[in-house]
């Protein structure tokens, strides 16, 4: 799972967010006979819009277009993140709404919670040419044909601060999906995650 | 006409730039690294031993504008220390960390005052006392309550601030001396936290 994000700083306030992911399938858990094979599975491309609120606030509104089993995907995202830097861990708090369709006749409504730990492998804060532990938790509900299900989502890794504006990471993406009906499925990824700001 | 026209536009363009450059002179830059005790100069550590009480520090080797040093960060009676050490292990401060209520009301008057005149706005975020002086009359100054070191070794208050200048928060570190007066402002540089947003 190849993730770039790009963002540039307009002034102090605004920056936008360019998204680049691919997914690339290689096993399926859910048939263990299947053998190990590379397949293309989608590609997501998301364009942000953020302004920042005080120091550690920003809402982000945006729009991903999602290029899957050639059909197109489109996605309305909106965004709400906060920051708090603390003496030796980073934490931060991501709350989405997200409106997912096809043509407006079938609307997925998603709403995700998303906290993430960080914390320097060297001194209290990340600084250049430093590793660092991230873990993400994240819940969605998501509500489709008067349908509502639950999914949770870890994805512990490993980053690298090239420097404070180029950091990569290196993860896995572990999916618990439909967790409501009772029809269970497990998906893991591995990641490898680009940030990159101007 | 032509060649002065593209003389002014340099000259804007020049000048532009030395405001920006200007306007981030005074930034606050730190990266500090973890380091063992044996790194540590004897001296730094022979201070430690020598406090009035038992406790076991962090040590980092911190980088800024000014220079290296040493640190050791540690947490005692729920109040932060750090102790910073020339690379000869030569003491060179001791900071505190305070909250409001720890300061005199009338100094905190002034303090609120002159933030009041400098932004439109405004959060106080950490607030240390620092010492400095003698190495022995601060490890006897350390012996005592807070209220009873002596006026001699206090030589004033670190504050970090959230601004807001111009329509925007900035975070500073502000230094007064006893008396109230603000002697230094400097803005700090946030590190980037695009990943933990996106």
């Amino acid at each position: 799972m190849p993730d770039i994000s790009i963002n540039k700083r307009l002034n102090e306030v605004w920056k936008v967010n360019l998204g680049i992911e691919n997914r690339i399938n290689h096993f399926d858990t859910n048939n263990i006979n299947s053998n190990f094979s590379t397949n293309y599975g989608l590609t997501d491309i998301s364009f942000l819009v953020s302004r920042k609120w005080k120091l550690n606030y920003s809402f982000n509104a945006g729009y991903l277009i999602r290029f899957e089993d050639s059909q197109r995907i489109n996605r309305f995202i909106q965004q709400f993140t906060i920051v708090d830097r603390l003496y030796r861990y980073t934490f931060s708090h991501r709350f989405v709404t997200d409106q997912t369709f096809i043509n407006t006749d079938n609307i997925t409504y998603r709403l995700r919670y998303r906290f993430v730990f960080e914390r320097a492998l060297s001194g209290l804060k990340v600084d250049t040419k430093e590793w660092y532990l991230k873990v993400g938790n994240e819940v969605l509900t998501l509500y489709e044909d008067q349908l509502l299900d639950l999914e949770y989502r870890i994805t512990p890794s490993i980053g690298y601060a090239i420097s404070d504006a180029s950091k990569i990471e290196f993860g896995i993406d572990t999916r618990f999906k439909s967790i409501v009906h009772n029809e269970f499925e497990f998906e893991n990824w591995l990641t490898i995650n680009w940030f990159f700001s101007f | 006409m032509k060649k002065s026209y593209i003389l002014y536009v340099l000259v804007l363009l020049i000048s532009t730039f030395c405001f920006r450059a200007s306007a981030y002179a005074q930034q606050k830059i730190e990266q500090e690294m973890d380091v063992e005790i044996n790194e540590v100069p004897a001296n730094a550590k022979d201070f430690i031993k020598n406090l009035p009480f038992r406790i076991k520090p962090n040590w980092f080797y911190e980088i800024n504008e000014v220079g290296h040093s040493y640190e050791a960060k540690f947490k005692y009676k729920k109040r932060l220390y750090s102790i910073e050490f020339d690379t000869t292990g030569r003491l060179l401060d001791v900071e505190i960390q305070l909250t409001k209520r720890d300061i005199d009301k009338k100094m905190m008057q002034q303090i609120d005052t002159y933030f009041q005149s400098e932004f439109s706005s405004y959060s106080i975020g950490k607030i240390q006392l620092q010492l400095g002086g003698d190495e022995d009359a601060i490890l006897k100054g350390l012996n005592k309550v807070l209220k009873k070191i002596p006026s001699e070794l206090q030589q004033g208050y670190e504050i970090v601030v959230n601004g807001k200048k111009s329509n925007y928060y900035q975070p500073f570190e502000v230094f007064f001396d006893m008396s109230g007066k603000a002697l230094s402002i400097v803005q700090i540089k946030l590190r980037n936290t695009d990943h933990l947003e996106y």
